[in-house]
């Protein structure tokens, strides 16, 4: 289940910024996901926040850059333990201070979440469960799909690299004996 | 001017006071009045007194003076030291010879004391002699004439005679033996193998008559180990052949052994890469429960699929360079027909697929391991990304040759221009993570066939140089 997060660069004391989870063709995560939780950084006020229902996000404003913790509580049936994901808050694309343009900074991670031997109930009640769009979050309008398709051709390229250079060594290999 | 008075201890008011303190010191009682040890210097005696700091006399005086070379010796208890002429006897001579040596004596008051123990000449123990097995006529006759064969009684006790003359000593003895047959006929000329034959063989059947069974006698070296004069023969013909080597012949024997190391090496590289190779194999389809539900709608999945090929690289199949690069650059665009499957050729170099696939086969754990198989890891919910980067760790830490034949790899995979090669993919579904699994396994080899390589050409060089390096003294 992949879950992007991101932030959001804005006006005053410094930066508005919002950090979310989300399915990752914005799908609902309800039947999974009971309750996320985002844990800020303790110079904030109550840093312990706890969404329980979507859109599971957090708008703050602040000036620095920290790490989130973001658990996620699945739902009883599941038993599972909670699941922990680190996101780095972003609020500066590449060097420049200042964000000039409007659009905001946007820092999504995709994530798979992977379970190993699920509860045969939990199991059966998930693949059940058809797929329907979750409610939109604040900044919607920035999400960027995801597509794998290209990680995946260069990876395939570099490999292809690596081959030839393989069968390079073997032919000296070959030579020697 | 007070300041002084002060300093020197005069008092301030003027003669008056001056005279008191002139009274007084006469009065103060003089503490330390140490007579000097007449054995110590005045400078040392110095030392020990006056100075402030503790120093503690090491030694007392009285220890100084004890030994005094000048003192009379005083009288010993045993009495004045003499010497005296002796004769004596040697117990390991048999013919009685009496010779004569001075010996140190006591001489007390009225008589003499002599060295104790007079009687036993002290270097008689060291006259060990060699234990022989002689027989008596009885056992001549039963035992060991009926194998004797062309060993008569007397050219046996001649034998035997010289073993004890000659503490066993083989050499000794062949040179010394000279056997005149009483009968005439002259004896046949005896080898050392033969003349310990003889002996040997006669030793055994006696120790072994004598012992009853062979049972208790099985540990003695007669028993265990009998003399073989054929295996002698051989091996001392062998060590001369072996001494009498010409230097080409020496080369020639070198240059077989490397090769045959060589060949020994070779052997076991391929029997390494034949297991490796046959180690890859196409998911079984064990009934598990696999990867969370959600139909993956970044791409589109056929469920009916067969899994890809696994294109298990064979060492023997070798794809020509050239046919490579082109094969490689006509799977790469990929157009409407999203088949992920490998062409070839190509995937005859590989030792994983290609591509994976990006929705588990049905059964198919969905993570990978470190050597890029599906991995079922305990039950509970885990990040892909996360297990990812520890699976990539791992395979660094599992490297043979440790952090720096690792930092090899990790510039191979900067060089390769792809910031998703050294770091990971920024999206980590099954089929990238795998792929860059499979990438960074692919480059590990890479480095490691190097080094092989490597190695082999040094050993080579090494093997050739060695002769050489024996023939200078």
């Amino acid at each position: 289940m992949p879950s992007p997060l991101r932030k959001q660069a804005s006006d005053t004391v410094t930066h508005r910024w919002t950090v979310y989870l989300r399915g990752a063709n914005n799908e609902d995560l309800t039947h999974i996901v009971q309750k996320v939780t985002f844990e800020l950084h303790h110079t904030f006020s109550n840093p312990h926040r706890v969404i329980l229902q979507p859109p599971y996000e957090v708008t703050e404003q602040g000036w620095g850059e920290f790490d989130i913790n973001i658990t996620l509580t699945f739902t009883p049936d599941a038993r599972e333990k909670d699941l922990s994901i680190l996101h780095r808050l972003k609020l500066y694309e590449g060097e420049n201070m200042p964000n000039t343009t409007k659009k905001p900074v946007m820092s999504e991670v995709y994530e798979e979440v992977v379970f190993s031997e699920p509860v045969e109930a939990f199991y059966r009640r998930v693949l059940a469960t058809p797929p329907r769009p979750a409610p939109d979050l604040s900044c919607q309008p920035y999400t960027t799909p995801f597509d794998e398709r290209e990680e995946v051709e260069k990876l395939r390229d570099c490999r292809a690299r690596v081959a030839a250079m393989v069968a390079e060594v073997r032919k000296d290999y070959e030579g020697a004996r | 001017m007070a300041d002084v008075k002060d300093i020197l201890g005069m008092g301030r008011s003027g003669p008056a006071a001056a005279d008191d303190k002139g009274t007084e010191k006469p009065a103060k009682p003089v503490k330390e009045k140490l007579k000097r040890p007449e054995g110590m210097s005045r400078e040392a005696f110095a030392l020990l007194r006056g100075t402030g700091h503790p120093i503690v006399a090491s030694q007392f005086v009285s220890s100084i003076k004890k030994n005094d070379v000048l003192k009379k010796p005083k009288p010993s208890t045993k009495g004045i030291v003499t010497y005296q002429y002796k004769p004596f006897k040697n117990q390991a001579r048999t013919d009685g010879l009496e010779l004569s040596h001075w010996v140190k004596c006591h001489k007390g008051a009225n008589g003499i004391i002599r060295e104790p123990d007079d009687s036993e000449y002290p270097y008689a123990k060291y006259n060990k002699k060699v234990q022989l097995f002689k027989y008596n006529d009885e056992e001549y006759k039963n035992l060991i004439q009926p194998e004797s064969g062309n060993w008569s009684r007397e050219e046996t006790d001649y034998l035997y005679d010289l073993c004890e003359l000659f503490d066993l000593r083989w050499h000794v003895i062949w040179d010394r033996y000279q056997f005149a047959a009483p009968s005439g006929v002259s004896a046949p000329a005896r080898s050392l193998e033969d003349l310990k034959e003889r002996y040997y063989g006669v030793a055994r059947r006696l120790l072994v008559s004598r012992q009853g069974r062979e049972a208790p006698v099985a540990n003695n070296t007669l028993v265990k180990n009998p003399f073989n004069k054929q295996v002698e023969q051989d091996r001392k013909r062998a060590l001369e052949a072996l001494l009498a080597r010409t230097p080409q012949q020496i080369t020639e024997d070198h240059a077989v052994l490397a090769e045959a190391r060589a060949i020994e090496e070779k052997r076991k590289a391929e029997a390494n890469a034949a297991r490796r190779a046959a180690a890859v194999t196409v998911a079984a389809a064990a009934p598990t429960p696999a990867a969370a539900a959600p139909p993956r709608t970044t791409s589109p999945t056929q469920p009916g699929r067969p899994p890809s090929q696994p294109g298990a690289a064979m060492p023997g199949v070798m794809a020509a360079p050239g046919s490579l690069a082109a094969a490689g650059v006509g799977a790469g665009p990929m157009s409407q027909p999203r088949s992920l499957s490998p062409g070839p050729s190509l995937a005859g170099e590989l030792r994983q697929p290609l591509d994976f696939d990006t929705a588990a086969p049905p059964g198919v754990p969905s993570l990978f391991d470190a050597d890029v198989k599906p991995y079922k890891p305990k039950p509970g919910a885990y990040l892909r990304g996360a297990h990812t980067q520890s699976m990539a760790a791992q395979q660094a830490a599992t490297m043979a040759g440790g952090s720096r034949a690792f930092k090899a790899v990790e510039a191979t995979l900067t060089d390769l221009n792809c910031p998703a090669a050294l770091l990971g993919p920024r999206m980590m579904t099954r089929a990238t993570s795998g792929a860059w699994l499979a990438l960074r396994a692919d480059v590990i080899a890479l480095h490691e066939m190097r080094r092989n390589l490597a190695n082999r050409l040094n050993a080579d060089e090494r093997a050739v140089k060695r002769p050489e390096k024996r023939r200078r003294p």
